[in-house]
Protein backbone atom coordinates (compact mmCIF):
# COMPACT_ATOMS: atom_id res chain seq x y z
CA UNK A 1 0.00 0.00 0.00
CA UNK A 2 2.97 2.24 -0.57
CA UNK A 3 2.67 5.20 -2.61
CA UNK A 4 4.70 4.71 -6.02
CA UNK A 5 4.72 6.51 -8.96
CA UNK A 6 3.21 4.99 -11.64
CA UNK A 7 4.29 6.42 -15.21
CA UNK A 8 2.29 7.83 -17.44
CA UNK A 9 1.00 6.20 -20.23
CA UNK A 10 -2.24 5.44 -22.20
CA UNK A 11 -3.39 2.22 -20.22
CA UNK A 12 -2.42 3.79 -16.65
CA UNK A 13 -4.75 6.91 -17.51
CA UNK A 14 -7.62 5.44 -18.37
CA UNK A 15 -10.23 6.30 -15.74
CA UNK A 16 -10.49 2.92 -12.93
CA UNK A 17 -13.54 1.75 -13.83
CA UNK A 18 -12.22 1.32 -17.45
CA UNK A 19 -9.25 -0.76 -15.75
CA UNK A 20 -11.85 -2.46 -13.74
CA UNK A 21 -13.74 -3.66 -16.44
CA UNK A 22 -10.67 -5.00 -18.64
CA UNK A 23 -9.61 -6.78 -15.54
CA UNK A 24 -13.14 -8.16 -14.71
CA UNK A 25 -13.17 -9.92 -18.54
CA UNK A 26 -9.74 -11.19 -17.64
CA UNK A 27 -11.42 -12.85 -14.78
CA UNK A 28 -14.08 -14.16 -16.66
CA UNK A 29 -12.20 -15.59 -19.37
CA UNK A 30 -9.68 -17.45 -16.83
CA UNK A 31 -12.25 -18.80 -14.65
CA UNK A 32 -14.17 -20.55 -17.92
CA UNK A 33 -10.77 -22.06 -19.51
CA UNK A 34 -10.05 -25.09 -18.54
CA UNK A 35 -7.81 -26.10 -20.57
CA UNK A 36 -3.75 -25.60 -19.23
CA UNK A 37 -2.37 -24.22 -22.27
CA UNK A 38 -5.30 -21.45 -22.10
CA UNK A 39 -4.58 -21.11 -19.11
CA UNK A 40 -1.17 -20.58 -20.18
CA UNK A 41 -1.96 -18.19 -22.76
CA UNK A 42 -4.01 -16.22 -20.23
CA UNK A 43 -1.26 -15.53 -17.82
CA UNK A 44 1.06 -14.28 -21.07
CA UNK A 45 -1.88 -11.97 -21.63
CA UNK A 46 -1.62 -10.57 -18.09
CA UNK A 47 2.10 -9.70 -18.57
CA UNK A 48 1.42 -8.48 -21.70
CA UNK A 49 -0.92 -6.00 -21.01
CA UNK A 50 1.53 -5.06 -18.11
CA UNK A 51 4.28 -4.94 -20.00
CA UNK A 52 2.31 -2.54 -22.08
CA UNK A 53 1.15 -0.36 -18.99
CA UNK A 54 4.73 -0.11 -18.40
CA UNK A 55 4.82 -1.76 -14.46
CA UNK A 56 5.85 -5.45 -15.85
CA UNK A 57 8.84 -5.75 -12.89
CA UNK A 58 6.28 -4.48 -10.09
CA UNK A 59 3.70 -6.61 -11.04
CA UNK A 60 5.44 -9.34 -11.32
CA UNK A 61 7.22 -8.54 -7.71
CA UNK A 62 3.76 -8.26 -6.47
CA UNK A 63 2.32 -11.21 -7.85
CA UNK A 64 5.50 -13.51 -6.66
CA UNK A 65 5.09 -12.19 -3.01
CA UNK A 66 1.18 -13.01 -3.17
CA UNK A 67 0.32 -16.26 -4.99
CA UNK A 68 4.12 -17.40 -6.64
CA UNK A 69 5.63 -18.89 -3.11
CA UNK A 70 1.74 -20.60 -2.37
CA UNK A 71 1.69 -22.05 -6.21
CA UNK A 72 5.26 -23.14 -5.54
CA UNK A 73 3.99 -25.15 -2.29
CA UNK A 74 0.67 -26.18 -4.01
CA UNK A 75 2.68 -27.63 -6.78
CA UNK A 76 4.72 -29.52 -4.22
CA UNK A 77 2.25 -31.09 -2.42
CA UNK A 78 -0.44 -31.88 -4.41
CA UNK A 79 2.27 -33.56 -7.04
CA UNK A 80 2.78 -35.86 -4.09
CA UNK A 81 -0.26 -36.05 -2.10
CA UNK A 82 -2.95 -35.89 -4.60
CA UNK A 83 -4.69 -39.07 -4.86
CA UNK A 84 -3.74 -41.33 -9.03
CA UNK A 85 -2.67 -43.99 -10.30
CA UNK A 86 -0.39 -42.46 -13.09
CA UNK A 87 3.45 -42.55 -11.10
CA UNK A 88 5.69 -40.11 -12.47
CA UNK A 89 8.19 -40.61 -10.37
CA UNK A 90 9.07 -42.10 -6.35
CA UNK A 91 10.99 -39.70 -3.33
CA UNK A 92 11.36 -42.43 -1.01
CA UNK A 93 8.07 -43.72 0.20
CA UNK A 94 6.18 -40.32 -1.66
CA UNK A 95 5.25 -40.64 -5.48
CA UNK A 96 4.75 -38.15 -7.59
CA UNK A 97 1.48 -38.63 -9.74
CA UNK A 98 0.71 -37.13 -12.94
CA UNK A 99 -3.06 -36.44 -11.72
CA UNK A 100 -1.42 -34.45 -9.07
CA UNK A 101 1.03 -32.22 -11.40
CA UNK A 102 -2.40 -31.29 -13.75
CA UNK A 103 -4.26 -30.48 -10.52
CA UNK A 104 -1.36 -28.60 -9.18
CA UNK A 105 -0.47 -26.72 -12.44
CA UNK A 106 -4.63 -26.05 -12.83
CA UNK A 107 -5.10 -24.95 -9.77
CA UNK A 108 -2.03 -22.59 -9.71
CA UNK A 109 -2.81 -21.16 -13.21
CA UNK A 110 -6.06 -20.62 -11.85
CA UNK A 111 -4.55 -18.47 -8.87
CA UNK A 112 -2.12 -16.27 -10.97
CA UNK A 113 -4.45 -15.43 -13.37
CA UNK A 114 -7.60 -14.29 -11.62
CA UNK A 115 -4.64 -12.91 -8.68
CA UNK A 116 -2.82 -11.43 -11.80
CA UNK A 117 -5.85 -9.28 -13.17
CA UNK A 118 -6.99 -7.73 -9.64
CA UNK A 119 -3.33 -7.08 -8.72
CA UNK A 120 -2.92 -5.38 -12.35
CA UNK A 121 -5.64 -3.48 -11.92
CA UNK A 122 -4.49 -2.22 -8.53
CA UNK A 123 -0.80 -1.77 -9.65
CA UNK A 124 -2.07 0.44 -12.87
CA UNK A 125 -4.86 2.51 -10.39
CA UNK A 126 -4.34 4.12 -7.21
CA UNK A 127 -7.07 2.84 -4.37
CA UNK A 128 -7.84 6.55 -4.36
CA UNK A 129 -9.08 7.18 -7.47
CA UNK A 130 -10.73 3.61 -7.71
CA UNK A 131 -12.69 4.69 -4.89
CA UNK A 132 -13.48 7.96 -5.98
CA UNK A 133 -14.65 6.09 -9.14
CA UNK A 134 -17.40 4.54 -7.27
CA UNK A 135 -18.22 6.76 -5.22
CA UNK A 136 -19.42 8.98 -8.69
CA UNK A 137 -21.18 5.49 -9.51
CA UNK A 138 -23.37 5.72 -6.78
CA UNK A 139 -21.27 4.20 -3.52
CA UNK A 140 -22.03 6.11 -0.41
CA UNK A 141 -19.34 8.58 0.80
CA UNK A 142 -19.27 7.15 4.26
CA UNK A 143 -18.18 3.86 2.46
CA UNK A 144 -15.34 5.53 0.49
CA UNK A 145 -14.10 7.68 3.87
CA UNK A 146 -14.18 3.90 5.59
CA UNK A 147 -11.92 2.62 2.87
CA UNK A 148 -10.06 5.82 2.48
CA UNK A 149 -8.63 5.82 6.37
CA UNK A 150 -8.50 2.03 6.43
CA UNK A 151 -5.68 2.35 3.37
CA UNK A 152 -4.32 5.08 5.58
CA UNK A 153 -4.49 3.67 9.32
CA UNK A 154 -3.21 -0.10 8.10
CA UNK A 155 0.39 1.12 7.18
CA UNK A 156 0.42 3.39 10.74
CA UNK A 157 0.03 0.77 12.81
CA UNK A 158 1.35 -1.66 11.63
CA UNK A 159 4.73 0.41 12.21
CA UNK A 160 3.53 1.37 15.26
CA UNK A 161 2.88 -2.25 16.57
CA UNK A 162 6.61 -2.92 16.06
CA UNK A 163 7.26 -0.07 18.15
CA UNK A 164 5.14 -1.16 21.04
CA UNK A 165 6.51 -4.81 20.85
CA UNK A 166 10.32 -3.41 21.07
CA UNK A 167 9.27 -0.99 23.73
CA UNK A 168 7.05 -3.71 25.64
CA UNK A 169 9.98 -6.23 25.21
CA UNK A 170 12.36 -3.19 26.67
CA UNK A 171 9.89 -3.43 29.87
CA UNK A 172 10.58 -7.16 30.25
CA UNK A 173 7.79 -8.77 27.73
CA UNK A 174 9.11 -11.73 26.92
CA UNK A 175 8.72 -11.94 22.42
CA UNK A 176 10.70 -14.89 22.54
CA UNK A 177 10.58 -18.45 24.21
CA UNK A 178 8.33 -21.53 23.67
CA UNK A 179 4.65 -21.06 22.23
CA UNK A 180 2.74 -19.76 25.71
CA UNK A 181 5.83 -17.39 26.32
CA UNK A 182 5.12 -15.50 22.92
CA UNK A 183 1.63 -15.98 23.22
CA UNK A 184 1.56 -13.73 26.15
CA UNK A 185 3.39 -10.44 24.36
CA UNK A 186 0.20 -10.38 22.10
CA UNK A 187 -2.19 -8.70 23.93
CA UNK A 188 0.28 -6.23 25.57
CA UNK A 189 1.13 -5.69 22.11
CA UNK A 190 -1.67 -5.33 20.41
CA UNK A 191 -3.82 -2.93 23.32
CA UNK A 192 -1.93 -0.03 23.96
CA UNK A 193 -2.25 0.18 20.22
CA UNK A 194 -5.58 -0.33 19.74
CA UNK A 195 -6.72 1.83 22.96
CA UNK A 196 -4.67 4.78 21.27
CA UNK A 197 -6.71 4.65 17.99
CA UNK A 198 -10.00 4.75 19.41
CA UNK A 199 -8.97 7.11 21.74
CA UNK A 200 -8.81 9.46 18.91
CA UNK A 201 -12.23 8.69 17.38
CA UNK A 202 -14.12 10.98 19.15
CA UNK A 203 -12.17 13.84 17.85
CA UNK A 204 -12.19 12.37 14.59
CA UNK A 205 -16.22 12.75 14.74
CA UNK A 206 -15.84 16.16 15.73
CA UNK A 207 -13.62 17.25 13.06
CA UNK A 208 -15.95 15.29 10.35
CA UNK A 209 -18.97 16.81 11.85
CA UNK A 210 -17.12 20.34 11.26
CA UNK A 211 -16.63 19.41 7.52
CA UNK A 212 -20.13 18.50 7.09
CA UNK A 213 -19.56 15.11 6.46
CA UNK A 214 -23.18 13.65 7.49
CA UNK A 215 -24.81 15.89 5.14
CA UNK A 216 -27.20 15.00 3.10
CA UNK A 217 -26.06 17.44 0.54
CA UNK A 218 -23.99 16.57 -3.03
CA UNK A 219 -20.18 16.24 -1.86
CA UNK A 220 -17.36 19.05 -3.57
CA UNK A 221 -14.48 17.58 -4.09
CA UNK A 222 -10.67 18.46 -3.48
CA UNK A 223 -9.36 15.98 -6.01
CA UNK A 224 -11.22 14.61 -9.08
CA UNK A 225 -11.20 12.79 -11.54
CA UNK A 226 -13.48 12.05 -15.21
CA UNK A 227 -13.51 9.36 -17.86
CA UNK A 228 -12.99 10.92 -21.25
CA UNK A 229 -14.78 9.41 -24.21
CA UNK A 230 -12.06 6.93 -25.19
CA UNK A 231 -12.86 5.63 -21.51
CA UNK A 232 -16.97 5.00 -22.33
CA UNK A 233 -15.45 3.91 -25.92
CA UNK A 234 -13.59 1.21 -24.35
CA UNK A 235 -16.22 0.02 -21.49
CA UNK A 236 -18.79 -0.48 -24.92
CA UNK A 237 -16.19 -2.89 -26.50
CA UNK A 238 -14.87 -4.79 -23.62
CA UNK A 239 -18.82 -5.20 -22.34
CA UNK A 240 -19.92 -6.65 -26.34
CA UNK A 241 -16.22 -8.80 -25.47
CA UNK A 242 -17.68 -10.23 -23.10
CA UNK A 243 -21.03 -10.63 -24.47
CA UNK A 244 -19.66 -12.19 -27.40
CA UNK A 245 -17.35 -14.50 -25.34
CA UNK A 246 -19.91 -15.59 -23.25
CA UNK A 247 -22.08 -16.66 -26.24
CA UNK A 248 -19.54 -17.94 -28.42
CA UNK A 249 -18.49 -20.01 -25.17
CA UNK A 250 -22.07 -21.66 -24.80
CA UNK A 251 -22.47 -22.07 -28.22
CA UNK A 252 -19.50 -24.12 -28.39
CA UNK A 253 -20.07 -26.40 -25.25
CA UNK A 254 -23.84 -26.84 -26.83
CA UNK A 255 -22.24 -28.19 -30.19
CA UNK A 256 -19.03 -30.31 -28.80
CA UNK B 1 -32.53 10.05 5.45
CA UNK B 2 -33.93 12.96 5.83
CA UNK B 3 -37.46 12.44 7.45
CA UNK B 4 -36.38 10.23 10.02
CA UNK B 5 -33.33 13.05 10.69
CA UNK B 6 -34.72 14.28 14.25
CA UNK B 7 -35.72 10.96 15.45
CA UNK B 8 -32.00 9.49 14.55
CA UNK B 9 -30.57 12.77 16.76
CA UNK B 10 -32.28 12.00 19.96
CA UNK B 11 -30.90 8.03 19.08
CA UNK B 12 -27.52 8.44 17.97
CA UNK B 13 -26.27 5.70 19.62
CA UNK B 14 -28.64 2.80 18.82
CA UNK B 15 -28.23 3.96 14.72
CA UNK B 16 -26.40 0.64 12.99
CA UNK B 17 -24.33 3.16 11.06
CA UNK B 18 -23.21 6.07 13.68
CA UNK B 19 -20.38 8.68 12.93
CA UNK B 20 -18.62 6.35 16.41
CA UNK B 21 -19.03 2.93 14.12
CA UNK B 22 -17.56 4.14 10.55
CA UNK B 23 -14.66 5.66 12.41
CA UNK B 24 -14.34 2.10 14.63
CA UNK B 25 -14.23 -0.24 11.23
CA UNK B 26 -10.96 1.46 9.84
CA UNK B 27 -9.36 0.30 13.13
CA UNK B 28 -11.12 -2.49 13.10
CA UNK B 29 -9.49 -3.55 10.04
CA UNK B 30 -6.17 -2.53 10.78
CA UNK B 31 -6.27 -4.45 14.29
CA UNK B 32 -7.41 -7.40 11.86
CA UNK B 33 -3.83 -6.91 9.90
CA UNK B 34 -2.17 -6.08 12.74
CA UNK B 35 -3.06 -8.91 14.66
CA UNK B 36 -2.42 -11.26 11.54
CA UNK B 37 1.01 -9.88 11.37
CA UNK B 38 2.02 -10.18 14.66
CA UNK B 39 1.02 -13.91 14.72
CA UNK B 40 3.58 -14.25 12.46
CA UNK B 41 6.25 -11.73 14.07
CA UNK B 42 5.52 -14.26 17.25
CA UNK B 43 5.08 -17.62 15.33
CA UNK B 44 2.14 -18.06 16.77
CA UNK B 45 0.08 -21.66 15.12
CA UNK B 46 -3.07 -19.92 14.92
CA UNK B 47 -5.00 -17.36 12.80
CA UNK B 48 -5.91 -14.32 14.77
CA UNK B 49 -6.88 -12.06 11.77
CA UNK B 50 -10.73 -11.19 12.75
CA UNK B 51 -10.39 -9.95 16.38
CA UNK B 52 -11.12 -6.78 14.65
CA UNK B 53 -14.48 -8.28 13.27
CA UNK B 54 -15.41 -9.44 16.49
CA UNK B 55 -14.97 -6.42 18.06
CA UNK B 56 -17.31 -4.05 16.25
CA UNK B 57 -19.55 -7.17 16.13
CA UNK B 58 -19.59 -7.03 19.90
CA UNK B 59 -19.64 -3.37 20.03
CA UNK B 60 -22.14 -2.39 17.02
CA UNK B 61 -23.58 -5.33 16.19
CA UNK B 62 -24.01 -7.83 12.93
CA UNK B 63 -24.47 -5.35 9.61
CA UNK B 64 -21.43 -3.23 10.42
CA UNK B 65 -19.45 -6.45 11.29
CA UNK B 66 -20.60 -8.05 8.52
CA UNK B 67 -19.09 -5.11 6.46
CA UNK B 68 -15.65 -4.80 8.34
CA UNK B 69 -15.35 -8.55 7.56
CA UNK B 70 -15.67 -7.76 4.01
CA UNK B 71 -13.42 -4.48 3.99
CA UNK B 72 -10.98 -6.05 5.69
CA UNK B 73 -10.65 -8.72 2.92
CA UNK B 74 -10.84 -6.52 0.14
CA UNK B 75 -8.08 -3.58 1.05
CA UNK B 76 -5.98 -7.00 2.28
CA UNK B 77 -7.22 -8.59 -1.08
CA UNK B 78 -5.55 -5.68 -3.46
CA UNK B 79 -2.18 -7.21 -2.40
CA UNK B 80 -2.68 -10.28 -2.08
CA UNK B 81 -5.97 -11.99 -3.69
CA UNK B 82 -5.78 -15.54 -1.71
CA UNK B 83 -8.02 -13.24 1.29
CA UNK B 84 -10.57 -12.48 -1.84
CA UNK B 85 -12.49 -16.17 -1.70
CA UNK B 86 -12.54 -15.48 2.28
CA UNK B 87 -14.93 -12.63 1.84
CA UNK B 88 -18.08 -14.62 2.66
CA UNK B 89 -16.27 -16.55 5.55
CA UNK B 90 -15.15 -12.79 6.98
CA UNK B 91 -18.84 -11.79 6.67
CA UNK B 92 -20.17 -14.66 8.56
CA UNK B 93 -17.99 -14.06 11.10
CA UNK B 94 -19.45 -10.58 11.60
CA UNK B 95 -22.63 -11.70 11.94
CA UNK B 96 -22.05 -14.18 13.89
CA UNK B 97 -20.26 -12.05 16.57
CA UNK B 98 -22.97 -9.13 16.47
CA UNK B 99 -25.66 -11.80 16.78
CA UNK B 100 -24.13 -13.32 19.95
CA UNK B 101 -23.66 -9.42 20.74
CA UNK B 102 -26.92 -8.46 20.52
CA UNK B 103 -27.65 -11.12 23.07
CA UNK B 104 -25.29 -10.46 25.24
CA UNK B 105 -23.55 -12.94 24.95
CA UNK B 106 -20.14 -11.50 25.39
CA UNK B 107 -19.84 -10.25 29.17
CA UNK B 108 -18.67 -12.78 31.21
CA UNK B 109 -16.39 -16.05 30.87
CA UNK B 110 -18.08 -18.64 30.57
CA UNK B 111 -20.67 -16.83 27.63
CA UNK B 112 -17.10 -15.87 25.69
CA UNK B 113 -16.13 -19.60 25.73
CA UNK B 114 -19.48 -20.09 24.11
CA UNK B 115 -19.01 -17.03 21.89
CA UNK B 116 -15.95 -18.58 20.80
CA UNK B 117 -17.28 -21.91 19.61
CA UNK B 118 -20.16 -20.82 17.85
CA UNK B 119 -18.10 -18.20 16.16
CA UNK B 120 -15.74 -21.53 15.52
CA UNK B 121 -17.97 -23.67 14.11
CA UNK B 122 -19.11 -20.57 11.36
CA UNK B 123 -15.66 -20.25 10.60
CA UNK B 124 -14.83 -24.13 9.99
CA UNK B 125 -18.44 -24.74 8.06
CA UNK B 126 -17.65 -21.57 5.72
CA UNK B 127 -13.83 -21.58 5.36
CA UNK B 128 -13.95 -25.40 4.62
CA UNK B 129 -15.64 -25.00 0.90
CA UNK B 130 -13.37 -22.17 0.40
CA UNK B 131 -10.30 -23.83 1.09
CA UNK B 132 -11.28 -26.83 -0.77
CA UNK B 133 -12.82 -25.81 -3.97
CA UNK B 134 -10.43 -22.56 -4.55
CA UNK B 135 -6.69 -23.70 -3.20
CA UNK B 136 -7.36 -28.01 -3.15
CA UNK B 137 -6.92 -27.59 0.35
CA UNK B 138 -3.64 -26.08 0.78
CA UNK B 139 -3.33 -22.25 1.67
CA UNK B 140 0.27 -21.79 3.12
CA UNK B 141 -0.94 -20.54 6.33
CA UNK B 142 0.05 -22.33 9.35
CA UNK B 143 -2.74 -25.25 9.39
CA UNK B 144 -1.39 -26.15 6.06
CA UNK B 145 1.01 -28.05 7.45
CA UNK B 146 -0.86 -30.19 9.61
CA UNK B 147 -3.56 -30.55 6.51
CA UNK B 148 -0.45 -31.81 4.32
CA UNK B 149 0.26 -34.05 6.60
CA UNK B 150 -3.33 -35.62 7.03
CA UNK B 151 -3.64 -35.76 3.21
CA UNK B 152 -0.59 -37.94 2.66
CA UNK B 153 -2.19 -39.92 5.36
CA UNK B 154 -4.48 -41.01 2.84
CA UNK B 155 -7.60 -38.93 4.10
CA UNK B 156 -9.78 -37.35 1.71
CA UNK B 157 -9.42 -33.23 1.04
CA UNK B 158 -12.54 -32.53 2.43
CA UNK B 159 -12.27 -34.47 5.40
CA UNK B 160 -8.49 -32.96 6.11
CA UNK B 161 -8.99 -29.49 5.64
CA UNK B 162 -12.26 -30.05 8.30
CA UNK B 163 -10.79 -31.78 10.52
CA UNK B 164 -7.69 -29.25 10.93
CA UNK B 165 -9.57 -26.35 10.68
CA UNK B 166 -11.87 -27.46 13.82
CA UNK B 167 -8.85 -27.72 15.89
CA UNK B 168 -6.98 -24.39 14.91
CA UNK B 169 -10.09 -22.39 14.72
CA UNK B 170 -11.75 -23.53 18.14
CA UNK B 171 -8.17 -22.03 19.64
CA UNK B 172 -8.03 -19.24 17.58
CA UNK B 173 -11.45 -17.90 17.61
CA UNK B 174 -11.71 -18.18 21.41
CA UNK B 175 -8.18 -16.42 21.78
CA UNK B 176 -9.69 -13.74 19.57
CA UNK B 177 -12.95 -13.70 21.64
CA UNK B 178 -10.94 -13.07 25.01
CA UNK B 179 -9.08 -10.45 23.22
CA UNK B 180 -11.74 -8.49 22.12
CA UNK B 181 -13.50 -8.64 24.72
CA UNK B 182 -9.85 -7.46 27.35
CA UNK B 183 -10.14 -4.48 24.43
CA UNK B 184 -13.54 -3.64 25.33
CA UNK B 185 -12.42 -3.50 28.85
CA UNK B 186 -9.67 -1.35 28.90
CA UNK B 187 -11.99 1.33 26.41
CA UNK B 188 -12.83 4.21 28.44
CA UNK B 189 -16.78 3.81 29.79
CA UNK B 190 -17.61 7.31 28.04
CA UNK B 191 -16.25 5.87 24.74
CA UNK B 192 -17.67 2.49 25.24
CA UNK B 193 -21.36 3.89 25.96
CA UNK B 194 -20.98 5.30 22.58
CA UNK B 195 -21.85 1.80 20.34
CA UNK B 196 -24.67 -0.20 20.12
CA UNK B 197 -24.20 -3.02 22.84
CA UNK B 198 -21.87 -0.51 24.88
CA UNK B 199 -23.90 -0.71 27.60
CA UNK B 200 -23.58 -4.66 27.95
CA UNK B 201 -19.90 -4.77 28.78
CA UNK B 202 -19.79 -1.92 31.51
CA UNK B 203 -20.68 -2.91 35.38
CA UNK B 204 -23.82 -1.06 36.93
CA UNK B 205 -22.73 -0.35 40.31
Amino acid sequence: MGEITLPKNRITTLYPLTKCAFSLLIVLVAITTFNIYGKLAILAAINLLAALSGVWQLFNQRLFKSVGILIVLITLLQTFFYPGHDVLFALGRFTATREGLTFALKLGLNLANIGGAIIWLFTVTTEKDFVLALEKQGMSAKASYVVLSTLQMVPVLKKQSQLIMKAQSARGVETEGNVFVRAKAFVPTLIPLVLSSIQGTEERALTLEARGFSLDRPKTYYYDIHPEPRDKMLVTATGILAVAYVIGKVVYWLWV
Amino acid sequence: MTQTNSQMKKTKNTETFSMMVILLIPIAIAINVVGAQLTSLLKLPVDLDMIGVILVGALAGPIPAALAGLLTNLVNGVLDPTWLPYIPVAMCIGIAAGLLAKYNMMNTFWKICVSGLVIAIVATVTATPVTVFAFGGITGGASSVFITGLMASGKKIVESVLSVYIFTETIGKLISVLVAYLIIRVIPTRTVTKYKYGMNYISKN
